[in-house]
């Protein structure tokens, strides 16, 4: 898509993903195991409400 | 009777026929359109306001009541479906979309007598904290019009605390509802996620949205929500000098009293100063989640806000402001293994928070960093890049689902609004209410800003 774009908004771009990119995977680490059975959040909550 | 009356001392004067309902509508939209460069609103309706309030003075006049919101004139965000009214989302894209059907929050409040006087601006699709929107305005701050409403229920937040409306019905996705209303001076309440429907609400990232009160006082909030609910609130804390003696208040330093504006910050402890002396005991935790809720909410409403608008975004660009187009293009590029890595993540921020509200009623921190910053500014007062910094200690509560609550706690020398925020465990709204109350009867009545 980057390439498809008029050059400041592919730059934009680029910075924005790059930064989430890096927080992403920073968060990738921290996610725990995947369990047998996983649960939807919104269901979840919904339940309680 | 000012603008600014609470909703229990109007509901009296219409009760006493010292007032109708069309008197105070047609001088609520007058003033709506004397103050229409704060941009607070997309549309008027006038007409039908006018319309509806003769026949609640009708209904009144056979001793037909609704409750109290009858004849009470409201405003919605105009991302709220409002039946055969245009409904824009602050958007070119839906900027002719005509609902058809209110949403089951706005009709709740009109099936109890409130009458709709307009639709107020948003960030566009609710998607930013700022509320300069590029096809309706920006709105503007009433304390100072050359700063920011905050977002997106900025119009909302700019109709209140400009006397216009004595509630209205705001969305809260990342701190949509208590930014604004910390930055205008306003009261606004993200309840539990799913606790108010979000049916007929145009979604931002539907698993964060949250639909909620925003009024001038804590106590117009509880009157709304009750109504928007269905849930009998009683807000008002006991008269004996402790009425929060046995409440544990949180304290999370770390994280949400991190750079903060020295004027902030001396609000906010100045409130806890204010906690205990009403009876209430505060609790330092620590919940080390909290460093990564911010990412995973990030990844969650990227990807469900770019799943929306996938259609337009690919073939109407064009049709959206820069900012909102840019984000709508980053969630594009979210791949569906991260978005479900996020989800997971946040299953585990949700039981931390739970956990650590086991030994504490409510958590209180700053709605916001800072105060409102000069339209234009891309920096708060304290340096935070300024979405980053609007969204860090409201949007906690949206990736955990908790309720949460902005009222005001202060000002700053220049006579800006410093907003106090309340978070508790699920479904203990009454509770945040209850708190909130307490402070503000402490408080006593608010400052207004000369508009």
């Amino acid at each position: 898509m980057l390439d498809e774009l008029p050059p400041p908004e592919a730059e934009r771009l680029k910075k924005r993903f790059d930064a989430w990119r890096e927080a992403m995977d920073r968060l990738k680490s921290e996610a725990p195991p995947i369990s047998e059975d996983e649960p939807l959040f919104a269901s979840e909550l919904e339940k309680e409400t | 009777m000012t603008a600014y009356a609470p909703i229990r001392e109007v509901s009296q004067f219409l009760s006493r026929f010292e007032l109708s309902s069309e008197e105070l509508v047609r001088g609520q939209l007058d003033r709506a359109e004397k103050l229409s460069d704060l941009n607070a609103f997309i549309s008027l309706l006038r007409e039908e306001a006018i319309s509806e309030a003769r026949r609640l003075d009708a209904m009144r006049r056979r001793g037909e009541v609704l409750g109290p919101l009858h004849g009470i004139p409201i405003t919605a965000k105009d991302l709220v479906w409002s039946k055969g009214r245009k409904t824009t989302s602050g958007s070119k894209i839906d900027a002719d979309f005509v609902p058809d059907r209110d949403a089951p929050a706005l009709a709740s409040l009109r099936a109890r007598g409130a009458v709709l006087l307009g639709k107020t601006n948003l960030h566009e699709f609710a998607y930013g904290v700022t509320n300069v929107n590029p096809h309706y305005g920006a709105a503007r701050n009433p304390w100072d019009r050359t700063r920011i409403s905050g977002g997106s229920s900025g119009g909302s937040a700019v109709a209140l605390a400009s006397g216009v409306g004595y509630g209205s019905i705001g969305t809260d996705t990342g701190g949509s509802i208590r930014i604004p209303s910390s930055l205008c001076g306003t009261v606004g309440l993200k309840p539990t996620y799913g606790r108010i429907s979000r049916d007929g609400v145009t979604p931002l990232s539907w698993s964060l949205d949250h639909v909620g009160p925003m009024a001038r006082t804590v106590e117009d909030v509880a009157v709304l929500y009750e109504a928007m609910s269905g849930e009998a609130i009683d807000a008002a804390p006991s008269d004996d000098g402790s009425p929060l003696r046995d409440l544990k208040v949180g304290l999370h330093t770390r994280y949400f009293f991190e750079n903060l504006t020295p004027e902030v910050e001396g609000a906010v402890r100045n409130a806890l100063t204010t906690l205990s002396s009403l009876g209430a005991s505060i609790v330092e935790i620590h919940v080390p989640e909290i460093e990564i809720q911010g990412p995973c909410r990030n990844t969650i409403a990227f990807a469900e806000a770019s799943c929306y608008h996938e259609k337009n975004i690919r073939t109407r660009p064009q049709d959206y402001g820069e900012d909102t187009r840019d984000l709508l293009r980053l969630g594009l590029l979210v791949p569906a293994t991260d978005y479900l890595t996020a989800l997971r993540v946040r299953r585990s921020v949700v039981g931390a928070f739970r956990k650590a509200f086991e030994a504490i009623d409510v958590l209180v921190a700053p709605s916001t960093p800072a105060t409102a910053p000069p339209i234009g500014s891309s920096v708060l007062e304290n340096g935070e890049e300024l979405r980053s910094g609007l969204l860090r200690l409201a949007g906690p509560f949206n990736t955990t689902g908790l309720p949460a609550l902005s009222l005001p706690c202060g000002f700053t020398g220049n006579g800006l609004p410093i907003g106090l925020q309340l978070a508790a465990a699920p479904r203990r709204e009454t509770l945040l209410l209850r708190v909130a109350r307490a402070l503000e009867m402490r408080s006593g009545p608010g400052r207004l800003p000369a508009v």
